[in-house]
């Protein structure tokens, strides 16, 4: 159903507040016989505006939240030193002198504000009196999101570093390269949903669009390797290029089966018919979840597909060359692209917007209600938050790096096959178990049951999801480990270490 | 600990107060974390691709080019110097080389390496919680103001024709120390000293290992002998 708080309607309706200031404000004048237009045009750009700094400052939540669970997981506390960094100096000395040093008096100002910031929130702690900033964490933990605007320090660091471009690089592909993939990742914050009543645009095919557009980025990353003119990039612009090749035909068959099984190619209109059926596409098909998650995770680059920008190999991969703000640009759109996708798993499996048992819990009178009042760009956000912690974060933090050529037969021998299988069964559902008589109207509060069978509501959903459950389960404990058998994986070497004497081949 | 906490003939004083409830404390935690490191690491099918069958190396190649130490007895070699010619206080407590039995007849490959050191941490666990029990006068002697430190500096000139050789084993194999003095005519100097670090060896013999393999398994195969580059260069 329909959120009930409508940033687009009342940005873009006539009545509203804007459009029909816009218009009483040019009656009378030359623009009149327009006016109707402009205020459109004003308003479009206005909610274009908000919707973008939503998510994007909403993005901070979730490099923050990388750091913390990193922390957790990795039983330390993370160098979390937040804007703190800029009025606390290194050992001893606070910042507030360094920006006295300022020539003509310029960071005058700012160093007394620096000052009296270090006075009244600065070192505290007594036991270690004249450690640096970094060691000293005294009073982190005692504010509430400790930590939160690092990025933002982060940030304000790479503004002040000098752009390089190597001597012997392609400079015209260098320099257009970080452009193309920062400016094709912004582009899909477009397409995406927080709510029915908060998004930029919403064109018909918008899950093509956004699909499309996540296609460019790997063609700049491959421009980047290439123009850099350097061995470690050329091998992670390759290795993107060949990972492309591995995960993107999964990825666009589960997406085909979503649209499939929903009827549309509509991002807004496949979470309303996940609430009009009954059942999140999660529960109908949790093969398809999982593929779009793994397939996802290869294409936003991320452990364990990072192969890119190996770390340990390839020094930093395809980005190797780059420093100031272009490396944070480029760094910005990765995790954009991340939260792209946990934005796009949320739409697709998790009911978007909708709150968890939205039908049953808002149908009983006065709770029901009550419940409805949460925001749905609030459920969106905490929805894709959950995945990106539970899922990516999770993985790039325990898993290792996978090779390429393991990731190229992973996709086409395991990922590829059961996207096909998603596909005949999003058909089989759609065809034989869907029952369009049960689909209730956009904004029935209690949602339909188009998924009941023999009479038994839910009961496609459930069984479907038992059963892989029940698959998971099989595959996980079906090893023998008693039995000493020869290494199940194999490589092929040329000969066994040892035999071939170097120079002698 | 600093390195300076060790000294010619002992360590420089006794442990402070509370360090051996803390050390306790600190291992049996790790000794909980390695098994948690290890159920994680084994139960990731990522991890094993990564592994097996990566970086073969035979035991009688390496034995031939002088590696020694964990490499060697992740290919099935029981030999370790403290074990094989037990020295300090290591016949006195309780524990037991780490050796792997390689499954394949190419000899040990990188997941081979990886589980011998798992053991040897459990080990160094074992023999830590064992020591900390058999330390001489108890574990809950301290260090206290005015109590005798170890401050003498090492003879700075060893007579002429004298000899020393000590061999021990470090984290990364067998390590061997010659000395011969010099006299007084050399200064300070010993007329000869000699170092056999176990990674000069190690290093040269692990570029053989690699022959055939990817780059991305460079990573992989380097980072199971655990190199250190600094030790190499004495």
């Amino acid at each position: 159903m329909d959120d009930r708080y409508d940033l687009v309607g009342f940005f873009l309706s006539k009545d509203g507040v804007l459009r029909s200031g816009i218009i009483n404000v040019l009656e009378g004048t030359p623009l009149e016989s327009s006016a109707s237009s402009l205020s459109f045009g004003v308003a479009t750009f206005a909610l274009v505006n908000v919707v973008f700094l939503l998510l994007f400052f909403s993005q901070f939540a979730i490099l923050w939240i990388e750091r913390k669970a990193v922390a957790r997981m990795q039983d330390r506390y993370g160098a979390t030193t937040a804007l703190r960094s800029l009025w606390v100096g290194e050992n001893g000395v606070t910042a507030g002198e360094w920006w006295n040093m300022l020539p003509f008096g310029l960071g005058k100002p700012i160093g007394a504000v620096n000052k009296w910031l270090n006075l009244k929130f600065g070192n505290r702690d007594e036991t270690f009196a004249t450690v640096d900033r970094v060691n000293n964490r005294s009073w982190m933990g005692k504010t509430i999101v400790p930590g939160f605007f690092q990025n933002v320090a982060d940030g304000m660091k790479f503004l002040v570093k000098e752009h390089m471009v190597p001597q012997r690089a392609d400079r015209l592909i260098f320099e257009v390269s970080p452009f193309l993939i920062v400016s094709s990742t912004l582009l899909i914050l477009g397409m995406i949903p927080l709510s029915s009543g908060i998004y930029a645009t919403n064109p018909d095919l918008s899950i093509l669009y956004a699909i499309a557009i996540f296609g460019i980025a790997p063609i700049g990353v491959f421009f980047a390797g290439w123009s850099s003119n350097n061995k470690y990039t050329l091998i992670g612009g390759i290795r993107s290029a060949a990972q492309l090749t591995a995960y993107e035909i999964p990825l666009l068959l589960t997406l085909l089966s979503v649209a499939i099984l929903s009827g549309t190619f509509n991002i807004v209109d496949s979470i309303h018919f996940q609430h009009s059926a009954g059942a999140w596409n999660i529960f109908l098909m949790p093969l398809g979840a999982a593929l779009f998650l793994i397939t996802m995770i290869a294409e936003v680059e991320r452990v364990p597909f990072d192969m890119p920008e190996a770390e340990a190999e390839l020094v930093e991969g395809w980005w190797t060359e780059y420093g100031g703000m272009r490396f944070g640009m480029l760094f910005m759109a990765e995790y954009i692209r991340t939260y792209a996708a946990c934005f796009l798993f949320t739409h697709f499996f998790l009911g978007g917007w909708h709150l968890p048992f939205q039908g049953t819990i808002g149908s009983i009178p006065v709770v029901g209600e009550a419940y409805l009042l949460i925001p749905g760009a609030v459920m969106t956000l905490v929805k894709s938050w959950l995945v990106f912690l539970i899922v990516f974060v999770w993985a790039r933090f325990a898993l290792a790096r996978i090779r390429t050529d393991q990731i190229l037969e992973f996709g086409w021998r395991m990922l590829l096959p059961l996207a096909v299988l998603q596909v005949v069964l999003a058909f089989v559902y759609r065809l034989f178990l869907f029952e369009p008589e049960g689909m209730s109207a956009r904004n029935d509060v209690a949602g339909g049951m188009a998924w009941d069978a023999f009479g038994i509501p839910y009961l496609v959903p459930v069984l479907t999801t038992l059963f892989w459950l029940g698959v998971f389960y099989v595959y996980l404990h079906d090893e023998d480990t008693s039995v000493n058998q020869e290494r199940m994986f194999h490589v092929h070497t040329v000969e066994p270490a040892g035999t071939v004497v170097p120079g002698q081949e | 600990m600093h390195y300076n906490y060790p000294r010619v003939g002992g360590v420089k004083r006794d442990i402070p107060v509370g360090f051996a409830d803390r050390l306790v404390a600190k291992v049996k935690l790790f000794e909980h974390r390695i098994d948690e490191y290890e159920m994680m690491l084994d139960e990731s099918t990522i991890w094993l691709v990564r592994l097996q069958g990566v970086g073969y190396a035979k035991a009688e190649d390496m034995v031939n080019a002088g590696v020694s130490g964990p490499n060697i007895r992740a290919a099935g070699v029981n030999y370790d110097v403290r074990w094989a010619h037990p020295y300090s206080v290591y016949d006195q407590v309780d524990w037991e080389p780490a050796v792997e039995k390689p499954t394949s007849v190419k000899g040990a490959d990188c997941y081979d390496r990886y589980r011998v050191r798992m053991e040897e941490m459990r080990q160094s666990c074992r023999m830590i919680l064992d020591a900390i029990e058999k330390i001489p006068g108890g574990k809950n002697t301290n260090y206290a103001n005015g109590d005798e430190m170890i401050l003498a500096k090492a003879p700075t000139r060893a007579p002429e024709g004298a000899t020393g050789f000590s061999h021990y084993e470090c984290t990364r194999g067998a390590s061997q120390f010659y000395i011969q003095g010099g006299g007084d005519g050399r200064g300070k100097n010993p007329y000869r000293l000699s170092i056999r670090s176990p990674m000069f060896i190690t290093i040269p013999y692990v570029a053989k290992t690699m022959i055939g393999y990817k780059v991305a398994d460079i990573p992989a195969i380097m980072g199971s002998f655990d190199p250190c580059i600094g030790e190499t260069d004495r």
